[in-house]
């Protein structure tokens, strides 16, 4: 029962610091971290109920669940099938990288399959964790992908968005142009 | 009035979190692949379809994601440590392609659908939802079509994930 507060409150206080820092995937980074450096440095080893995993992902589920609702999937028609291009490309490509990680060793198949597959870090986690896979890893993994997506990714893409956004201004110009 | 607003909000978030644990503990359960989350999300569905309304909060999903953070960071030990370091090069190497398989889409959706190269680049990036949407519209991407790309991303992925994984994972050759 004190472990359970303990590691609660450990873990309230690092997701809250992790959310108002606003660092991407900032509360559950924040509440792992906390509780990860209490494990870590702690001379007994800190447990509690599995089923506060199985309360976490129900309430992350269930977020998930209540924005699902009509108006949302008359907007998904409109963008169905291009949508549809990116989703499926998008989640066979994390199969395949996952499989080739799993193959050549690097960590069991679920593991790799949910540590490399392009959902949500919570979603994948909550998910691995119920089937079995190594929690932290997968989380770990998680992380690097929304690091490098949100830190690295934007340094190459705003340019590229902004060159497109800069051609798209200039291609409309001609044509007010004409109307003058 | 403001009370009798803020009675209708906490009844709608009892009656979608009641839909979610409904359908949540059925999934455990059952012991459906993933059935606590898959569960939850069929769960709260149900309830907004039959009684539409608004959403719950986004404070509900970061309690799940603190509970979640720290159920995980309990596990961490000495070797796991060890282990997320060996794997730092492999894994930013998984993570590049999976970044080079997204800027591939990107082109697809540009020439062959005609969406304009901001909106393709950031539906087709597979980072998370909230960041992406908000750095997608500092580039005048259309941020709705991003979003709904990302959304239909992640839930097809927690509905059809696990028990798509399941049967992979039954059929890889030391199982």
């Amino acid at each position: 029962m004190t472990d359970t507060l303990v590691v609660l409150a450990i873990g309230a206080v690092g997701g809250l610091l992790g959310g108002a820092i606003r660092i991407p995937g900032g509360s559950m980074l924040g509440a792992m971290t906390a509780v990860a450096i209490l494990q870590l440095t702690s001379p007994v080893r800190f447990q509690i109920a599995p089923q506060w995993a199985v309360v976490g992902q129900i309430l992350v589920g269930g977020v998930i669940g209540s924005t699902l609702d009509r108006n949302m999937i008359a907007s998904f028609r409109s963008v169905l099938v291009p949508g549809a291009v990116a989703v499926v490309s998008t989640l066979v490509a994390g199969v395949l990288i996952g499989s080739a990680f799993a193959i050549l060793g690097f960590a069991d198949p679920l593991t790799s399959l949910f540590g490399l597959a392009p959902g949500g870090m919570a979603e994948m986690t909550a998910a691995a964790i119920s089937l079995g896979a190594s929690g932290p890893l997968v989380a770990s993994m998680h992380v690097l992908r929304v690091v490098a997506v949100i830190v690295v990714l934007p340094m190459f893409l705003r340019p590229a968005a902004r060159r497109a956004l800069k051609r798209r201004a200039e291609e409309q110009l001609p044509a007010g142009g004409r109307d003058d | 009035m403001r009370f009798a607003i803020e009675g209708e909000q906490t009844g709608r978030n009892l009656t979608l979190l009641a839909g979610a644990f409904a359908g949540g503990i059925a999934g455990e359960l059952l012991r459906v692949p993933a059935g606590a989350v898959l569960g939850a999300v069929l769960g709260a569905l149900a309830v907004n379809l039959a009684r539409p309304g608004p959403r719950l909060p986004r404070g509900f999903r970061e309690g799940g994601k603190i509970l979640l953070g720290t159920v995980v960071g309990l596990s961490f030990a000495p070797e796991l440590l060890a282990t997320v370091g060996q794997l730092l090069i492999p894994v930013s190497v998984g993570i590049l392609l999976l970044i080079l398989a997204g800027l591939g889409v990107s082109l697809v959706l540009h020439h062959g659908f005609g969406w304009d190269m901001p909106t393709a680049l950031y539906a087709s990036t597979p980072g998370g939802l909230s960041e992406l949407a908000l750095t997608s519209e500092e580039v005048g991407a259309r941020t709705h079509v991003v979003i709904a790309v990302h959304t239909v991303r992640v839930i097809t992925i927690v509905i059809l994930g696990p028990p798509a994984l399941t049967i992979l994972i039954g059929l890889w050759p030391d199982t």
